[in-house]
C-alpha cells in the first residue's frame, strides 16, 4: 500500500477568480487528506521501527513546565503606563527602613547567613512594610551578590503579589569589579595585557532602576497607607540582602540651586592629580576593561609602538547602566572644575550620554546627563555651559567620581521605538495570516474591513513614531539621513491606512522597513564614548594640549610605521627559556587567545613548570605544516574530521595512553568522545559541544493557541495551523548551499546530514556497521526515515532555505529546530522579543513502548595532540588543564566579559557548562536534550556521507526522484568510497 | 720573459680550448661556449631565472613526479608507475564529469569573456579621457574587490525573500522559489554568469592601454591607402598593432577559465549538488585537501597543466592569422 500523493503545497495562492477560490478549497482538501494520509503513515513507520536495546530512555517532563511557562506569561503593563493609571497619587514623603532583624522574619523561600538573607534562584521573600502615608515610593536595597559568578543578579519586584508592571520583573543588581593587579602586566613581545578582573565583595546601596535604561529616575512603586506586602524574587543568581529601605522620591537640585549651597566658598588655586580613565577603582561590569590608542602620541601613558592600555571605554562602554569610578585626593576644601579628555567619534547625528557622580551622589541635575557629541578628535569636555564652567565642592581628601552610561532624554523615546516595533511585527504576522508573503499585487483583500483594529493601530503607531522623529530631533540638534528610518516606517504606515489596496504591492518595502527599523534601535541605544583621563582642576588653569606638534606627530608616525615590520603581534605568551615549552596553535581571534593567554599565566605556567606559547594560525596552513615538520604541539579548536583524519595516517597521539584520561573525559558526555575514537584508540578531547535545540515563540504560540510539540506526530499537526496563517515551522540548515564562509577548509558541517541524524538517531538507526566497515543507508530503517524527512519537504512544504533568526524575530517561524548557537544571536540581536521566546527540547519520535525519543546529532570541537610533538607529558598535562571545568569555566567567562553574551562558548566539559550564567529554565532545557546527543562516528571516507546525503535529499526535494532509490544509489557510492579507502589503510573491507 | 711568456702560453691554451669547443661535435660543449660568450647577458638574467626556477618550474616539476605516486601527505611518498592515470581515465566518473564542466565552462567564459573585454574596451576607449577613467573603473572594480562575486549568493539566494526570486515571484514569472544555488538546472547558469561579470580583469586594463598606446600615424596612412570603415580599421590596423595584448589577455582568459574553483564553492558550496558544476579544479581541491591524496591531485594537476599548454598553442595558431 504504497499509496504518493505529491501535490506541491503553495502557501501563497494567489487567487484572481471565483474559479481559483475553488481550487483553493480542493487543495485544502487535499492537503488535509495528504496530511491525514502521512499521519498514519508516519506512525505506521515509527511501529515497524524496531527497538534495539533494551536500555531504558529517560523520559522527557520538561515539556510540562515549559507548557505551564507559555501558559503564565500575559503580556504586563508597561511602566509609563503604571503611572497614567495612578496618575495623581502623592509622592511618598518618609523614608522606612526594613533592618535586618525585620527582613529575617518574611514569609517566603530563602536561607539566612551572617547578617542577611540568600536568596537563591527562584526563591522569593515576602517583606511586610508598615507605610504612613498611600503614594509613590522608591525602593533602596542593600545587597550582595555571591560571589565567583560572572552574571550579574536578576530579581524581580511584586507589591502586594501583583506585578506592577514588566520593567520590575527584570532588575539587575550589579556586581562590582576591579583590575585584579594595580599594575599593568607585561607579555613578552612588551605589550602591555589587559588586567584580569576580580570580583569585589562589597555591600551595595542601590536605587531600583530599569534594568534596560529607558527609563531613567529610580522606578516608583505604589504603596497603600498601612501594611505592603513587597515580595522579592529572585530570577538569577543567588543575592544577599541586607536591609530594604522604602525611600520618598528624591529631587536633585539643579546647578543655580546646588552653587547656591555655597556661597562663601573660595576657587581651588591647585588642581588635583590628573586620574588616568584606564586606572578605574572600580566598574559594575567586568567587560570594561581598559583600551589601547595609538592614534595619537598624547594619549597617556604613551609607549610608541608597544601596546599600551591607555583609555577605556570605546564600544565597550556603551550600554546603558554601566559605570566606571575612579578615586582622587582634592587638595583643599574648594571649588573645582571637571574637564574630561574624550573622544566620542562612534555616533554621529545624536549624543552619548554620561550620569557623573561624585562620592556616589550625582550633584546636580545637569550632571544626570552629560552630552557628548560627536567629534573625530580627542577633545577636552569641561563640564559645564560654553563658558560658564559649573563648580564642584570637594573638601580636603580622598573622593571618588564615577560615570554612567545613560540613555538620559532619548531613553523613553527609544522605549516607544521598542513598542512600537513590537506593534509593527503583530501588524505584520495578521498580514501575513491573510496575503502570505508574496501577496498578490492585482487582489484586494479587503484588508481594512478583515482587520479594522490592525488599521486602527497603524495610525497609532505612525503618529507615535512621528513623535519620536519629533523628539530625536529636538533632543539632538540632528534631522535627516539618522531619522530616515523611522519616516519612512511611518509614511508607510499611512500610507496604508489611507489605500490598503495598495498593501499588497507594497508589501516587501513594509518588511524591508521593519528590518531596517531594529537596526536603527539597536545602533541608536548604544552610547559608545573613549575616555583618556579625567581632570579635577583649579578653574582658570589651563587646558592641557590635545593635538600633537608637527614634530611629535612626524616621530609617532615614523615609529609606528617601523615597527609594523618589527612587532610580531600573533605570538603570544612566554618567551621560552630552555625549560619545557609547548606551542599551541590556535585558530580563534586575539582575543580568544589573549584570554587563554592570561589564564595559563595565572593558573598552569607557574604551577606545573611549563612554558606555554600560543599562536593564531589560519586553518588551512595546519596540514601543511605538520607535514612539512613545523607543527605545534597541540591543536585547539580543531573540528571534527580532524582528529581520525590524523590518527589515520599515523599524525595524531592516542590520548587514552596518558595518566589521568579517564578522568579527564569523566566531565564530557559520551556522544563528545564518539567522533574521535578510532582503532581503539581516543585523538582528541572535547572542548566545546552544541546540538539543536526547539525554539519557540511563546507569544504566537498562544496566539495561536498551539502547544508546544513533543513529538514529531504533533509537529505535523501544528505544520497545517502555521501554513494556514502563512506562517512555517523551520527545521535550519535543510539544504542551504553555502557551507562554511571559511570554504578553504572544505568544511561540510552545516550540511542537512544533521536533521537528518535527528531523525534517524531517534529511531534507533545508524549511518555505519562497525567501524565504518560500510553505511547502513540502504537499510530499511535509513530509508523509511529518508522517506518521511522528504515529506515534510515535499508534501508539508517546509520551507528549505531561510534566515532562521530574521524569520523568528518576525514571528513568521515561531517554532525552529535550529543549532543552539542561535541563543547567542538572538540574545544580542533581537531585544525586543527579549522574554518572548524560550528553548526547549526537540521534537521526539514515540516508539513502539509509547516512550518519546528526542536523540540529536552534536558538532563538537576537538584539542588535538600532533605525533610531531617532542614534550608530549607536558603537552597533556597542559590539555588536562585546559579541559578541565575550572579552565573552561574561566575561559568561558572571561570570553563573556570581554566580547558579552554573544561569545557565550558552548564549552563540552558538562561541570562548567552547568556554572554559566544561564537562566535555570534554559538551562535545564540544554541539559535535558544533552542526555539524547548521539555522537557520529568519524571513518575513513567519512566525507561522502554528509556530501551523498545531500545529493540523495536534494534530488528528492528539487528534482523529484524517488526516495527510495535515490537513497539505496547514493548508499553504494558511499560504501565503494569506504571500501577504497579501507583498503588503502589496510583495514578489512566489506564483502557479502 | 719567462713569466710572460708563460702567460701568453696560458691564454694561447686557453683559446685554443674554446675554439676547439666551438666547432665540436657535442653540442653541450657548443652551448657552454656560447654562454661563456654572452655571460654577462645571463648574468643579468639570473634573478628573474632564478626566481622562475624556483617558483613556476619547481612546482610543476615536483607535482609531475608526484603524480606518479600515493602520497597521503602525513606518510613519506610510495612510487605507484601510472596507476593514478589509469584510475583517473578508466574508473572517475567525477573527474570525467568535472573535465566536462570545466570545457563547457572555458568555453563559454573563455571566448566570451574575452570578446566582451576587448569589445568593452574598445568601446570605452572612444570616451574622453576623464570619463574613460571612470568607466574602467567601474569595469575593473568587480576584481579588485577579490571575492566580491559573494554577492551572488544573495542575488541568487533560494530564499524566497532572495533578491532574484522575489522579483521573479513578484512579477508573477514564477510562483514558487527557484534554489538557484541548489538546484543542478541553475546551477551552471548562476556560475557562468558570475564569472562573466568578473572576467573583466588584468586582460582588460592591457586592452585598454594597448588602445590607448596607439598612434595616429597607422590610422591616417591606412586611411590614405583607402580603408572604408570602422570595421576595416579593427581587422587592419588596430588588432594586428594590439597582437601582444592579445596574446596576454588571451592566456589569461584561458587560465581563468580552467581554473574556475573558488566561485563554484562560494556559490555552490562544497561538492555542488550531484556535482553538477564539479570543475577539474575542484575535483583536485576534493582529493588534495579532503581525501589526503595528494598523489592522485597531482596527476590531475598535470592533465589540466597539459589542457592549458594545449590551448595556448592553439590560440597562438588562431591569433597569428589576425589581420590576414
Amino acid at each position: 500500500m504504497n499509496i504518493e500523493i505529491n501535490i506541491k503545497h503553495n502557501p501563497s495562492l494567489n487567487i484572481i477568480n471565483v474559479k481559483r477560490v475553488c481550487m483553493k478549497k480542493i487543495l485544502i482538501f487535499f492537503f488535509v487528506a495528504v496530511m491525514a494520509v502521512l499521519v498514519i503513515r508516519l506512525s505506521a513507520a515509527r511501529n515497524a521501527t524496531p527497538q534495539e536495546t533494551g536500555e531504558e530512555a529517560p523520559n522527557v517532563q520538561i515539556s510540562a513546565t515549559m507548557q505551564d511557562d507559555l501558559n503564565s506569561d500575559a503580556i504586563i503593563r508597561e511602566y509609563s503606563q503604571y503611572l497614567l493609571d495612578k496618575s495623581g497619587a502623592a509622592r511618598g514623603t518618609e523614608d522606612v527602613l526594613v533592618p535586618f532583624e525585620k527582613l529575617k522574619e518574611a514569609g517566603g523561600k530563602f536561607s539566612i547567613r551572617n547578617g542577611a538573607i540568600v536568596i537563591g534562584e527562584d526563591g522569593f521573600a515576602d517583606i511586610s512594610v508598615h507605610v504612613p502615608q498611600s503614594g509613590f515610593y522608591q525602593l533602596e536595597l542593600n545587597y550582595m551578590p555571591i560571589p565567583g559568578r560572572s552574571a550579574a543578579p536578576e530579581i524581580a519586584v511584586r507589591i502586594n503579589h501583583e506585578i506592577p508592571y514588566h520593567q520590575a520583573e527584570t532588575i539587575m543588581l550589579d556586581r562590582i569589579w576591579q583590575d585584579k593587579d594595580t599594575q599593568t602586566e607585561v607579555d613578552a613581545n612588551g605589550n602591555d595585557v589587559r588586567p584580569a578582573q576580580k570580583e569585589k565583595e562589597v555591600w551595595t546601596c542601590i536605587r531600583v532602576m530599569d534594568s534596560t535604561g529607558y527609563y531613567v529616575q529610580p522606578l516608583l512603586f505604589y504603596l497603600n497607607q498601612g501594611e505592603n506586602t513587597i515580595t522579592i524574587k529572585d530570577n538569577r543568581e543567588p543575592v544577599l540582602l541586607k536591609e530594604i529601605t522604602v525611600c520618598a522620591p528624591k529631587e536633585i537640585p539643579d546647578y543655580d540651586q546646588y552653587i547656591g549651597n555655597f556661597p562663601d566658598k573660595k576657587l581651588a588655586a591647585e588642581s588635583a592629580s590628573r586620574i588616568q580613565a584606564e586606572k578605574a577603582a572600580w566598574k559594575n561590569n567586568p567587560t570594561l576593561l581598559p583600551a589601547s590608542d595609538r592614534t595619537s602620541p598624547l594619549t597617556e601613558p604613551y609607549r610608541g609602538a608597544k601596546i599600551s592600555l591607555n583609555i577605556i571605554g570605546g564600544y565597550t562602554w556603551s550600554m546603558t547602566g554601566e559605570e566606571i569610578a575612579w578615586t582622587f585626593n582634592a587638595p583643599e576644601d574648594a571649588l573645582y572644575e571637571v574637564r574630561l579628555k574624550v573622544k566620542q567619534n562612534f555616533v554621529r547625528g545624536t549624543y552619548s550620554g554620561r550620569t557623573l557622580r561624585i562620592d556616589g551622589e550625582v550633584p546636580f541635575k545637569e550632571a544626570e546627563n552629560i552630552k557628548f557629541f560627536y567629534n573625530s578628535q580627542w577633545q577636552i569636555i569641561t563640564l559645564g555651559e560654553k563658558n560658564k564652567p559649573y563648580y564642584v565642592y570637594l573638601t580636603k581628601g580622598e573622593h571618588q567620581l564615577s560615570m554612567q552610561v545613560t540613555l538620559g532624554d532619548l531613553g523613553e523615546t527609544l522605549n516607544t521605538v521598542d513598542l512600537c516595533t513590537r506593534d509593527i511585527n503583530g501588524i505584520y504576522r495578521q498580514f501575513l495570516m491573510i496575503m502570505g508573503h508574496t501577496p498578490d499585487n492585482m487582489r484586494d483583500y479587503k484588508l481594512d474591513r478583515q482587520l479594522p483594529e490592525v488599521f486602527v493601530l497603524m495610525s497609532d503607531v505612525a503618529d507615535r513614531l512621528d513623535a519620536v522623529v519629533q523628539d530625536m530631533s529636538e533632543l539632538t540638534g540632528t534631522r535627516g539621513t539618522e531619522l530616515l528610518s523611522l519616516t519612512k516606517m511611518s509614511m508607510t504606515l499611512r500610507e496604508f491606512v489611507d489605500k490598503p489596496y495598495e498593501i499588497p504591492g507594497k508589501f516587501n518595502i513594509f518588511t524591508s522597513n521593519m528590518s531596517a527599523l531594529t537596526a536603527w534601535k539597536n545602533d541608536a541605544s548604544i552610547r559608545p564614548l573613549a575616555l583618556d583621563y579625567i581632570d579635577i582642576a583649579a578653574p582658570g588653569t589651563v587646558l592641557p594640549r590635545i593635538t600633537p606638534t608637527f614634530l611629535q606627530s612626524v616621530s609617532h608616525s615614523v615609529q609606528m610605521f617601523i615597527a609594523s615590520f618589527m612587532e610580531n603581534y600573533n605570538s603570544l605568551g612566554s618567551a621560552s627559556n630552555g625549560r619545557n615549552t609547548v606551542t599551541v596553535w590556535s585558530t580563534t581571534g586575539r582575543d580568544q587567545a589573549q584570554i587563554l593567554n592570561q589564564l595559563i599565566k595565572s593558573n598552569f605556567s607557574g604551577q606545573s613548570g611549563i612554558n606555554v606559547e600560543i599562536q593564531l594560525v589560519k586553518p588551512d596552513i595546519i596540514l601543511p605544516s605538520t607535514v612539512a615538520g613545523n607543527g605545534p604541539d597541540i591543536i585547539l579548536y580543531a573540528d571534527q574530521k580532524l582528529p581520525v583524519n590524523f590518527a589515520i595516517r599515523g599524525a595524531a597521539v592516542d590520548l587514552s595512553q596518558f595518566e589521568g584520561f579517564d578522568e579527564t573525559i569523566g566531565e564530557f558526555r559520551e556522544s563528545a568522545m564518539t567522533p574521535v575514537k578510532f582503532n581503539g584508540g581516543v585523538y582528541g578531547v572535547p572542548e566545546m559541544e552544541t546540538f539543536p535545540m526547539l525554539f519557540y515563540r511563546k507569544d504566537i504560540l498562544k496566539e495561536l493557541n498551539i502547544d508546544l510539540p513533543d513529538t514529531w506526530d504533533e509537529v505535523l499537526k501544528v505544520i497545517p495551523i502555521l501554513q494556514r496563517k502563512n506562517m512555517s515551522f523551520l527545521m535550519e540548515n535543510g539544504i542551504s548551499a553555502i557551507t562554511d564562509p571559511n570554504f578553504a577548509s572544505g568544511n561540510d558541517e552545516n550540511t542537512a546530514q544533521d536533521v537528518f541524524a535527528m531523525l534517524l538517531y531517534q529511531r534507533n538507526g545508524r549511518f555505519y556497521e562497525g567501524d565504518g566497515i560500510r553505511t547502513l543507508l540502504d537499510q530499511e530503517i535509513a530509508i523509511e526515515t529518508f522517506k518521511d524527512w522528504c515529506k515534510l519537504y515535499t508534501n508539508f512544504g517546509l520551507p528549505t532555505n531561510f534566515n532562521a533568526a530574521y524569520r523568528f524575530r518576525t514571528g513568521e517561524s515561531p517554532l525552529i529546530v535550529a543549532n543552539m548557537a542561535l541563543y547567542n544571536t538572538l540574545m544580542v540581536s533581537a531585544p525586543e522579543i527579549k522574554g518572548l521566546w524560550g528553548m526547549a527540547t526537540v521534537p521526539g519520535t514515540v516508539d513502539k513502548n509509547g516512550k518519546v525519543n528526542k536523540a540529536v546529532k552534536t558538532k563538537t570541537t576537538y584539542t588535538v595532540m600532533t605525533k610531531t610533538s617532542k614534550e608530549k607529558q607536558a603537552a597533556w598535562k597542559f590539555i588536562k588543564w585546559w579541559v578541565s571545568a575550572d579552565t573552561q569555566e574561566a575561559y568561558s567567562r572571561g570570553l563573556e566579559s570581554l566580547m558579552g553574551t554573544a561569545a557565550r562558548y558552548m564549552t563540552a566539559n558538562l561541570e562548567a557548562f552547568s556554572r554559566l550564567p544561564w537562566a535555570t529554565k534554559d538551562l535545564q532545557a540544554i541539559l535535558e536534550q544533552g542526555k539524547w546527543t548521539v555522537g557520529l562516528q568519524e571513518v575513513a571516507g567519512g566525507y561522502f556521507l554528509p556530501r551523498h546525503i545531500n545529493n540523495a535529499f536534494r534530488s528528492v526535494v528539487i528534482n523529484k526522484a524517488e526516495p527510495r532509490e535515490s537513497l539505496i544509489d547514493y548508499a553504494g557510492i558511499i560504501n565503494e568510497e569506504l571500501t577504497e579507502k579501507r583498503r588503502e589503510f589496510g583495514l578489512p573491507v566489506y564483502s557479502k | 720573459m719567462e713569466k710572460g711568456f708563460a702567460m701568453e702560453q696560458v691564454i694561447l691554451q686557453k683559446e685554443a680550448r674554446l675554439l676547439a669547443w666551438k666547432h665540436s661535435r657535442n653540442p653541450w660543449k657548443r652551448l657552454l661556449t656560447e654562454i661563456w660568450k654572452y655571460r654577462v647577458s645571463y648574468v643579468f638574467l639570473i634573478p628573474f631565472a632564478s626566481i622562475f626556477i624556483l617558483f613556476t618550474v619547481m612546482p610543476v616539476a615536483i607535482s609531475i613526479f608526484y603524480s606518479f605516486t600515493y602520497n597521503n601527505m602525513l606518510q613519506p611518498p610510495k612510487f605507484i608507475g601510472f596507476a593514478n592515470y589509469i584510475k583517473l581515465f578508466t574508473n572517475d566518473d567525477v573527474f570525467i564529469i568535472a573535465l566536462k564542466n570545466t570545457l563547457i565552462f572555458a568555453v563559454i567564459t573563455g571566448p566570451v569573456g574575452y570578446a566582451l573585454s576587448f569589445l568593452v574596451a574598445w568601446l570605452i576607449n572612444e570616451l574622453p579621457n576623464k570619463l574613460r577613467a571612470v568607466f574602467v573603473l567601474i569595469f575593473y572594480s568587480p576584481t579588485i574587490a577579490g571575492s566580491i562575486y559573494v554577492i551572488f549568493a544573495i542575488l541568487f539566494s533560494g530564499d524566497f525573500y532572495g533578491y532574484i526570486n522575489a522579483s521573479l515571484i513578484r512579477y508573477g514569472i514564477i510562483d514558487q522559489p527557484i534554489e538557484w544555488l541548489v538546484d543542478p538546472k541553475y546551477m551552471s547558469f548562476v556560475v557562468i554568469l558570475c564569472v562573466l561579470w568578473t572576467s573583466m580583469g588584468a586582460g582588460f586594463l592591457a586592452f585598454v592601454a594597448g588602445l590607448k598606446s596607439m598612434e595616429k600615424q597607422y590610422f591616417e596612412a591606412a586611411s590614405i591607402d583607402g580603408i572604408k570603415n570602422r570595421w576595416q580599421e579593427l581587422w587592419y590596423v588596430t588588432l594586428p598593432l594590439m597582437k601582444p595584448q592579445l596574446m596576454f589577455g588571451a592566456i589569461l582568459s584561458i587560465t581563468g577559465a580552467f581554473s574556475i574553483h573558488e566561485v563554484t564553492i562560494a556559490l555552490l558550496g562544497f561538492p555542488s549538488t550531484e556535482y553538477a558544476a564539479h570543475t577539474v579544479v575542484n575535483h583536485l581541491f576534493d582529493y588534495g585537501y579532503l581525501r589526503f591524496d595528494m598523489g592522485y591531485a597531482s596527476s590531475i594537476s598535470t592533465i589540466l597543466f597539459v589542457i592549458m599548454i594545449g590551448c595556448n598553442k592553439a590560440i597562438n595558431h588562431l591569433l597569428r592569422k589576425v589581420g590576414n
